[in-house]
């Protein structure tokens, strides 16, 4: 031991004047300073205030500093460390001292380690100097409202030092094998390069210059709880193997003579990179987590307001299956009866999330239902599900087989299907975690048949569409390449009962072959369709289509009582009931909600007040594209029509009520500008308002005239409006009331 | 027991060439060994062997009666070392040098500045060795191997790119360390001069070969032993058949030159005085052989 303490002393030493120490300042003030230098006059974290920032900045100085900078840095260091002793050959100095090989050999390696600590911990300094410098001076950033976790910091910078050993070892073993200075160095930049080029695709995840890539992903840890990722208990693996190679090489002199000669060596070099190679596969395969022996749902949420309870709902029809007390933020509910595995949603008003699990599942989930830092973490036994249901890599060639389908030829459009299927299932049993878990068997089953669905959705409906207005005497044939995809969607499929694509796909499956009879759609689900669930997801599907092109109350109120008793879930039935019921309260003649709202000057406002004349509403948000399409011919009959007994009125229903106060004072002063209070959504659902824009005609009674207008870029929109309000092109509504 | 013994010992970078070929040193204690031989002989390899930075196939290097594969540690604690170009730090002071000597040997650091007054580098203690000159450099390479104070010093070259002074010096240094201090030097060298001056035991090596072992005294009693001399007598071949009657060994080799060959030098006195009382007309007189004939005779011996 003291050998080594002398041995790692002496390297110390060598080190002064080497310069190593400044450039070891100047790598870690680099990163924070830039990083400082944009989030001062770039307005990084502007407008919207970060809650988190002072982790979110240090971790981004991190993130920025390890990808790339950390590794660069550390093969020139190490470079520098071993070429001191070849630049005037004082390995013969070293080895002539009553000094085992092993201190001399391990004294580099410690002080090549010990410089990379130094560094994070440098990056960590200087951030820190930068975070204060911001807080001074640019407070509306807000560092003085948040705090630093150091857990999370100091975990993660150990995290990084660990991952930085195995291409550590292997520069010294490079350095070592090759006396000069340019070889190694040029190796561990390509070597480098290579490793970030390799993280950006996210493969190649074992490749020890990209470990701390990888260890950046997964900042604040494991989701697991594991001290160690992969990619470091990988770096750690790297650095045994090399370090073993690179002391043979230091006490043997040669390549040969260290790996093969004599034949006993040989075995041995073979038998360590066997064991190697099986401990990094066991490192590197991915983990299927185990289920637990009971279905939990637990976590902490924060809010601004008190939440008392969470409900887990089940889809597709939405039934309670568990009601959480919280108490103080902390929740822990266990569900008894039998759950498939499927999509369920968590949630209270002020949030709500779908979260993947099933049966013996254990879910932790940490919320945060405040505003401005709202989000959503997801741990326990599912995390590879929910995780891989986050990723959005939408995949470019499939939106456009769905947009375009008229672009490709039959035989082009089902090879392309094809690619994509067998990517597809590439990619569903290759996904895996920053954490390497991968999601459950079953998970993969049902993300199979999802694509399956989607696939088969394009080859036997939207194409065939396409192909049969272009080509009208030629008939579709279904490709027969594409046949195997059919075994993935079985209609009695219970997995995939909660999932909307799969019901969808359902429906316009049966629909195809039904027309629009609903007589023979509901006979043909009564006989193919066995699991009852589904049965009501597909009845409740069909009725609510209709009820929605169904005008006249009568024929609607008949039509809902002849099927509805198809239907055996409660919850079903009074949604369709509820619909009907929203719809009949919109029929012409009956009396308009009375809705409130906010005008710009922040006074309350309800229709009441606009009593005794007609009003013209247009339902809009700032965030809706084809709302500000209509408004201007709103606006334009707005300029035309208004009078004392007619008003024009643009009803917000945004959420985000700046956004509104930014937009609303530019718009027409004709119009009454109003922000809906839509608490609950009970505007919206007291007026069955799915999509806006939307328009309606309230007469001077407070009836309803009309509750869906066609939009006012439609001249139909002006006839209406001519036909409904007598006089109305006059602007004088005393003279139509003389006439009675 | 030997200083150095080393027991056949070979050594081959490649499978085609020995480097050295079955060398057996036998270093005295208390001996200056000088290890003899032209560029490219084998010396360095030989002393790398030494050193342990070359690896020897069998167990068959011996230092001060241990096993240089087995206790190499235990060696290296009484041994000092200089091999080749002095090993040092350029971007350090010399004093940093010694420094790191010390600290990796647990040795107090105040001999630091009693070795450099030794090497006469007190003035140049804290300049960095980037910027020392050869003989600097060459002299705290010398300083580096003393430091620990060893029983035994193994010198590769020591003299070399020092001026006649420096030269100078350092023999009186190596003697001085060897007759006060009881300590044992092995040095090599490509001067046969050199090696005469100080030496009291010689070794030469060629081509891998070790071509002689023995002390200095036998050495030139080898050397001198057999000797030619060449009398220059114009119209030798009227006096050669007179000269044969006396020196049967009298062979003529020119129109005006005589060769005897000898076994001692006294012999050529006798020859001499024999012509001269023979009123043979002597004109010049040329020995032939003696150490640096020997020396060139002995490694050249392969090429002829």
């Amino acid at each position: 031991m003291n050998n080594y303490v002398n041995a790692f002393k002496t390297e110390w030493q060598k080190l002064k004047h080497s310069g190593t120490f400044w450039i070891c300042f100047g790598a870690s003030a680099f990163v924070p300073l830039i990083q400082t230098l944009a989030y001062f006059f770039a307005d990084i974290g502007n407008g919207r205030q970060d809650n988190d920032i002072w982790n979110s900045f240090i971790k981004t100085n991190f993130t920025a500093f390890t990808g790339f900078f950390f590794p660069i840095f550390m093969v020139i260091i190490v470079a520098r460390v071993v070429y001191l002793e070849h630049r005037s050959d004082t390995w013969k100095l070293l080895e002539t001292q009553p000094v085992p090989r092993l201190s001399l050999f391990l004294g580099k390696w410690g002080i090549s380690i010990l410089i990379s600590l130094l560094c994070l911990l440098g990056v960590l300094a200087f951030a820190l100097i930068g975070g204060f410098t911001l807080q001074i001076f640019k407070s509306k950033l807000g560092f003085e409202k948040s705090s630093i976790d150091w857990f999370i910091v100091l975990k993660a910078i150990s995290r990084y030092w660990v991952a930085s050993f195995g291409f550590i070892a292997i520069q010294y073993f490079l350095g070592l094998w090759n006396k000069s200075f340019a070889l190694p160095l040029s190796a561990g930049l390509v070597a480098t390069i290579a490793g970030s080029i390799l993280a950006g695709f996210g493969i190649w995840t074992w490749w020890p210059y990209s470990a701390p890539s990888y260890t950046s992903a997964t900042f604040s840890g494991s989701l697991t709880g594991q001290m160690l990722m992969h990619q470091e208990k990988m770096s750690i693996l790297w650095a045994t193997l090399f370090l073993t190679a690179g002391y043979q090489l230091f006490v043997r002199k040669s390549f040969v003579k260290a790996a093969f000669v004599p034949f006993t060596r040989l075995i041995a070099s073979i038998f360590t990179v066997l064991i190697f190679t099986a401990m990094a596969y066991y490192i590197n395969k991915p983990v299927e987590l185990k289920r637990y022996t009971r279905t939990v749902v637990a976590g902490h949420i924060k809010s601004e307001k008190p939440v008392l309870s969470l409900v887990v709902l089940r889809q597709p029809a939405f039934d309670t299956i568990l009601n959480i007390p919280v108490v103080d933020g902390n929740f822990h509910g266990v569900i008894n009866e039998s759950i498939d595995a499927g999509f369920y949603s968590i949630g209270t008003s002020a949030m709500t999330i779908g979260v993947f699990f099933g049966n013996n599942d254990s879910t932790y989930l940490e919320l945060d239902a405040n505003k401005l830092s709202r989000k959503s973490t997801i741990s326990g036994t599912r995390i590879a599900e929910n995780e891989y249901e986050k990723k959005n890599d939408e995949n470019f060639v499939l939106s456009s087989l769905t947009n375009f389908p008229y672009d490709y030829k039959p035989e082009e459009y089902a090879n392309q299907l094809l690619d994509i299927w067998e990517d597809g299932l590439k990619d569903i049993n290759s996904f895996k975690t920053a954490d390497n878990i991968m999601p459950a068997q079953d998970f993969r089953k049902v993300q199979e048949k999802l694509l399956a669905i989607r696939l088969l959705k394009l080859a036997e409906v939207t194409y065939p569409q396409v192909f049969n207005l272009y080509n009208p005497n030629d008939k579709y044939q279904f490709p027969k390449k594409l046949d195997k995809l059919k075994a993935y969607a079985n209609i009695n499929d219970n997995d995939l009962v909660s999932y909307g694509s799969f019901t969808d796909y359902m429906y316009e499956t049966i629909r195809s072959k039904s027309g629009s009879n609903d007589s023979t759609y509901f006979a043909l689900v009564e006989n193919d369709i066995k699991n009852q669930q589904l049965k009501d997801v597909l009845y409740f599907k069909a009725i609510n289509g209709t009820l929605s092109k169904l005008k006249d109350s009568t024929f609607r109120n008949y039509y809902l009582n002849r099927f509805i008793r198809y239907i055996k879930n409660d919850k079903f039935k009074n949604k369709l009931y509820a619909t009907n019921n929203r719809f009949n309260n919109l029929q012409r003649g009956k009396l308009a909600y009375i809705f409130k709202g906010e005008a710009l000057n922040g006074a309350e406002m309800i229709l009441a007040q606009l009593a005794n004349r007609y009003v013209v509403i247009d339902v809009w948000a700032t965030w809706c594209g084809p709302c500000t399409k209509e408004s201007p011919f709103f606006e334009e009959l707005a300029e035309k029509y208004t009078s004392d007994k007619v008003s024009f009125m643009a009803l917000s229903i945004d959420e985000d009520k700046k956004a509104w106060q930014m937009k609303a004072p530019y718009k027409s002063k004709k119009v009454i500008q109003l922000l809906a209070k839509n608490e609950g959504e009970t505007f919206t659902t007291a007026y069955a308002i799915s999509t806006i824009p939307r328009f309606m005609l309230i007469d001077p009674e407070g009836r309803i005239v009309d509750a869906n207008l066609p939009p006012p870029s439609n001249p139909e929109f002006d006839n209406i409006l001519n036909r409904e309000i007598p006089f109305l092109a006059d602007g004088n509504f005393s003279r139509f009331k003389r006439s009675f | 027991m030997f200083a150095i013994e080393t027991k056949d010992l070979s050594f081959a970078y490649s499978a085609r060439y020995k480097a050295v070929n079955n060398i057996s040193l036998q270093v005295p204690d208390q001996c200056i060994y000088g290890f003899l031989g032209p560029n490219g002989a084998g010396k360095t390899t030989t002393i790398r062997l030494l050193a342990a930075m070359l690896l020897s196939d069998s167990d068959n290097v011996f230092i001060q009666g241990k096993s240089l594969q087995k206790q190499r540690r235990e060696i290296f604690r009484s041994v000092g070392m200089l091999i080749e170009t002095p090993s040092l730090y350029l971007h350090l002071s010399g004093e940093e040098n010694l420094k790191i000597i010390t600290t990796l040997r647990d040795i107090h650091p105040k001999v630091i500045s009693e070795i450099l007054a030794q090497v006469g580098l007190t003035d140049a203690a804290k300049v960095k060795v980037g910027k020392y000159s050869l003989g600097m450099k060459q002299r705290l390479g010398i300083g580096m191997a003393l430091l620990p104070q060893p029983q035994l010093l193994v010198l590769d070259e020591p003299a070399n790119g020092l001026d006649p002074n420096g030269i100078i010096e350092i023999r009186e240094l190596l003697i001085t360390l060897n007759k006060e201090h009881g300590k044992t030097v092995f040095v090599s060298s490509h001067l046969l001069t050199e090696v005469e001056k100080m030496c009291s035991h010689i070794g030469i090596i060629n081509k891998g070969v070790m071509k002689y072992q023995g002390t200095l005294q036998n050495m030139k009693e080898t050397a001198y032993a057999s000797g030619e001399v060449l009398f220059k007598i114009p119209n030798t071949s009227e006096y050669i058949h007179t000269v044969q009657n006396a020196f049967p060994q009298a062979r003529q080799v020119s129109q005006d030159e005589m060769l005897f060959s000898f076994m001692d030098q006294q012999e050529v006195t006798t020859i001499n005085r024999t012509l001269v009382n023979q009123n043979i007309p002597v004109t010049g007189i040329h020995v032939r052989g003696g150490l640096e004939d020997w020396f060139m005779q002995i490694i050249d011996q392969n090429n002829k």
